[in-house]
């Protein structure tokens, strides 16, 4: 078994669990694993690209990865493992560019949420911002997309809060390009 | 400098200790120290940094003091709401030890002041609280030949490191390459920090900006502390100098500050 050390911001995916465990032979099968038994932990590690994010760093042991075989050091039975992003402890970056932002979320409906038609009214509410369903599963119960926001950062950010204020589960998935 | 008796009264903790001594008490006597944001990182850090005798504590910040930074900024108090942080910072150093000169420069740093700025000092505490400053302070310090100590914070979980890349160490371009973009991670405001969080971290700044400035015992440079305060747990990892620094590798890119910072960083 690898123990594998989970950061505070991915521990929502973890179910609030700090340190998890799994089998695997090398740093990139951890990964695919811990997505198995964490749907959505991969993308908060890795790219679109499947690398490694540049500020996300994984120590086996107290060593990093990526002055050892990176995505390809091996593990075995006992090793530990942990996950560091890198933390700024606050506030947004405020960028003085007007430029158009397309970030990517995933929203988690609960329960007494899913007939709630939560993403008509945020258009409605935030006219500046554009939403695209990426990818859904919505079901009676529970349900879960991935949405592309569209528009100005911070309107976006605004748009996001009132999401959240409705009660929907919102976590970041990865930002593209700034156009 | 000699000391007077009441501030041999004052240090007398610290002169006993043989490792301080009065040598180690008047290296912080001459010691400036420029902390940047006197918030949730900077406050606890200044407080001792102050109580220790650093002869010089800089504060660095443009913002003002709101009702929901106090549950961790601890320079500041209900009653400075609403003041300038530099200004309500320097008002309880100066009350904690008169001894120290506590200057202020209530402004946001950019990459056309910051090497101004550092420039009067021997020593940097990093207490910001966004990416931009964070890469922004990084690089001044490696071209000012500063060392910079570097605390971060988020929800329940600290990060700790000493830059000294002049020195054969990493700087923090070496520990994370790049900075998460904008809108990845969620902000202090969405996802809250422990109040106390923020002083573990930044008294073991202030620490290590002792040992530094008394040159003794082990830094903390080459090395990460990761400190989880829901497990009261503290893990030590290294950090290897990266070969492929753009910034303190043998083939740098970055040259000088004029790399794609925002235009002015909020503290």
């Amino acid at each position: 078994m690898i123990k594998v050390r989970i950061p505070t911001p991915l521990r929502p995916l973890t179910g609030g669990k700090g340190e998890v465990e799994t089998q695997a032979s090398d740093i990139q099968s951890m990964i695919e694993s811990l997505n198995g038994q964490f749907p959505g932990l991969k993308d908060r590690i890795c790219d679109g690209g499947g690398e490694i994010r540049r500020f996300v760093n994984i120590y086996l042991n107290e060593e990093d990865i990526r002055f050892m075989n990176g995505k390809t050091t091996a593990l075995k039975d006992g090793d530990e493992v942990s996950i560091v992003p890198a933390i700024a402890g606050g506030s947004p970056v405020k960028s003085h560019k007007a430029s158009v932002a397309h970030l990517r979320f995933h929203l988690r409906f609960p329960e007494d949420k899913i007939k709630e038609p939560v993403l008509c009214k945020i258009n409605r509410e935030f006219p500046s911002v554009d939403t695209n369903i990426r990818r859904a599963d919505v079901r009676e119960k529970t349900g879960w997309m991935d949405v592309e926001f569209s528009g100005d950062a911070g309107d976006i950010e605004k748009a996001i809060e009132g999401v959240r204020k409705r009660g929907i589960i919102v976590d970041p998935i990865e930002l593209n390009v700034v156009e | 400098m000699e000391f007077t008796e009441s501030q041999i009264e004052r240090y007398s903790r610290h002169i006993i200790l043989s490792e301080v001594g009065g040598k180690g008490q008047k290296k912080l006597a001459a010691a400036k120290v420029l902390i940047i944001g006197a918030g949730g990182l900077g406050s606890p850090a200044a407080l001792y940094l102050t109580a220790a005798g650093v002869g010089t504590v800089g504060l660095v910040d443009g913002d003002v003091v709101d009702l929901s930074n106090l549950q961790r900024q601890i320079l500041h108090t209900t009653a400075t709401i609403g003041k300038l942080k530099v200004e309500s910072g320097q008002a309880m150093l100066s009350a904690l030890n008169p001894d120290v000169s506590v200057k202020i420069h209530p402004m946001n740093i950019a990459s056309d002041n910051i090497l101004r700025l550092i420039a009067d000092y021997d020593l940097l505490l990093d207490g910001s609280d966004n990416f931009a400053t964070r890469y922004l302070v990084n690089d001044a310090c490696f071209f000012a030949k500063k060392p910079l100590i570097s605390g971060s914070i988020f929800r329940f979980e600290g990060q700790l490191t000493t830059l000294r890349p002049n020195d054969g160490f990493p700087c923090y371009r070496c520990l994370y390459a790049e900075p998460p973009p904008a809108g990845l991670v969620p902000n202090c405001q969405e996802a809250g920090v422990l109040g106390v969080l923020a002083g573990t971290i930044g008294v073991l700044q202030a620490a290590e900006a002792v040992k530094e400035i008394v040159d003794i015992g082990e830094s903390l440079a080459g090395s990460m502390l990761i400190y989880d305060a829901l497990e009261m747990s503290f893990r030590r990892t290294r950090i290897p100098k990266d070969p492929t620094c753009p910034l303190c590798g043998p083939n740098p890119r970055i040259k000088d500050l004029s790399a794609d910072y925002a235009v002015s960083c909020s503290l």
